[in-house]
């Protein structure tokens, strides 16, 4: 090997290394910035209460965690049975002139930046509760549903994928035993796309749980439990981005630790999408 | 038999609805945004900055803004995204290369 061939090597070593090392050097800056206050006041009481009071030294995020699963929960409700039914019926059923509109259209949504989403949410969805349910109409409900649209993408995308990479045999198998086209769908396809489907119900999650502007233009960021789903609430990424721009001391370290929290929540979530994306791909 | 097709086609009456409110919610939201935002469009929108706290005057500033955050994000992530294909490129050639006991120059 030439010695210009081994500078080239090395110069796409670091181009190689960078990328890895960017990522390494964020969470080693998360973790460092926000682990000593949690240690500090203690894990149980950072995370098991709902007392955020930064500028009396109260940092509980109890209310958060529990607002993001509520939400997350709400929009995987909402959105995944929709999805689903949307990703069969593209993969299975379609007549040309839905599936015409319907996969640029689903294109779309995947464009629409989550700010857009938000200010829909807040100039639609928030006073329609105002007016029909109790309470300002800043909720759980309102941010569970426009977080269900923007999981909608995700969702149909992996899921049909999922639906149409189960062999041709299966469907055949199936139908020459006598089944109609819906029980084929329902005891042989969705079941060996399974993995498949669980793997895009996990990715909407991440989605959801790492989505910021639009929940916090929607969800009213009390930072209390929240009782109902007509109750304001506060997500743990609403947390961060309202709070870093003001935040000293304690209260910035605050911070740091509840991206921990939500650093260690992702890696679960895309620990199990990857497990499960590895038996996706077992199928024969 | 009867009720096995009187299943299918309410089962698919419902994928059909799903489908339906996918694209109706997309509609609703464009609409939305199209019909309160498109009279505001003209000119001056895209040629002035704010004006009166931003209750007159355009957005032309954010414009240039949003250029700028692009193209500086661009010349950083671009050398490094297209280094890394290269690498990545070249090790399976020369993996390839090899197994199939052709020499690269």
């Amino acid at each position: 090997m030439g010695l210009q061939e081994k500078y080239i090597q090395g110069i796409l070593f670091i181009f190689a290394t960078i990328a890895v090392l960017t990522v390494l050097a964020i969470t080693f800056f998360i973790f460092a910035e926000g682990l000593p206050i949690m240690f500090e006041k203690g894990i149980a009481s950072f995370i098991g209460s709902s007392r955020w009071a930064p500028l009396s030294g109260s940092f509980g995020i109890l209310g958060m965690v529990i607002g993001t699963v509520q939400v997350t929960i709400g929009a995987i409700a909402l959105g995944v049975p929709v999805g689903l039914a949307c990703a069969v019926y593209l993969a299975e059923v379609a007549d040309r002139r839905l599936e015409k509109v319907l996969r640029p259209g689903i294109e779309l949504l995947t464009g629409i930046p989550s700010v857009v989403y938000g200010f829909f949410g807040l100039s639609v969805v928030v006073p329609f509760f105002r007016e029909h349910f109790p309470g300002n109409g800043f909720n759980v409900l309102a941010g569970s549903i426009i977080l269900a649209i923007m999981i909608l993408p995700t969702v149909i995308n992996i899921s049909e994928n999922s639906i149409r990479s189960v062999p041709d045999v299966y469907r055949s198998g199936s139908l020459a035993l006598g089944a109609s086209q819906w029980q084929t769908i329902v005891r042989v396809i969705l079941p060996a796309a399974r993995s498949g489907i669980v793997t895009s119900v996990i990715l909407g999650m991440g989605r959801a749980v790492g989505e910021t502007m639009a929940v916090i233009m929607v969800t009213g960021n009390v930072t209390k439990v929240a009782g109902s789903i007509f109750a304001p609430v506060r997500t743990l990424t609403g947390n961060i981005a309202i709070e870093m721009g003001y935040a000293a001391g304690e209260h910035r370290e605050a911070l740091f630790a509840t991206g921990v929290v939500l650093f260690i929540l992702i890696m679960f979530l895309n620990l199990v999408t990857a497990r499960f994306s590895r038996k996706a791909g077992n199928i024969k | 038999m009867n009720n096995k097709n009187l299943t299918q086609r309410a089962a698919f009456l419902v994928l059909r609805a799903a489908a339906i409110i996918t694209i109706a919610i997309l509609s609703i939201i464009i609409i939305y945004i199209m019909s309160n935002g498109l009279k505001h469009i003209n000119l001056s929108f895209f040629v002035q900055g704010p004006v009166n706290m931003g209750r007159e005057g355009g957005i032309a500033p954010f414009i240039v803004s949003t250029l700028y955050v692009t193209a500086v994000a661009l010349a950083m992530a671009t050398p490094l995204g297209i280094g890394r294909a290269i690498g990545e490129t070249a090790a399976v050639i020369l993996t390839a290369g090899s197994s199939l006991g052709v020499r690269l120059p």
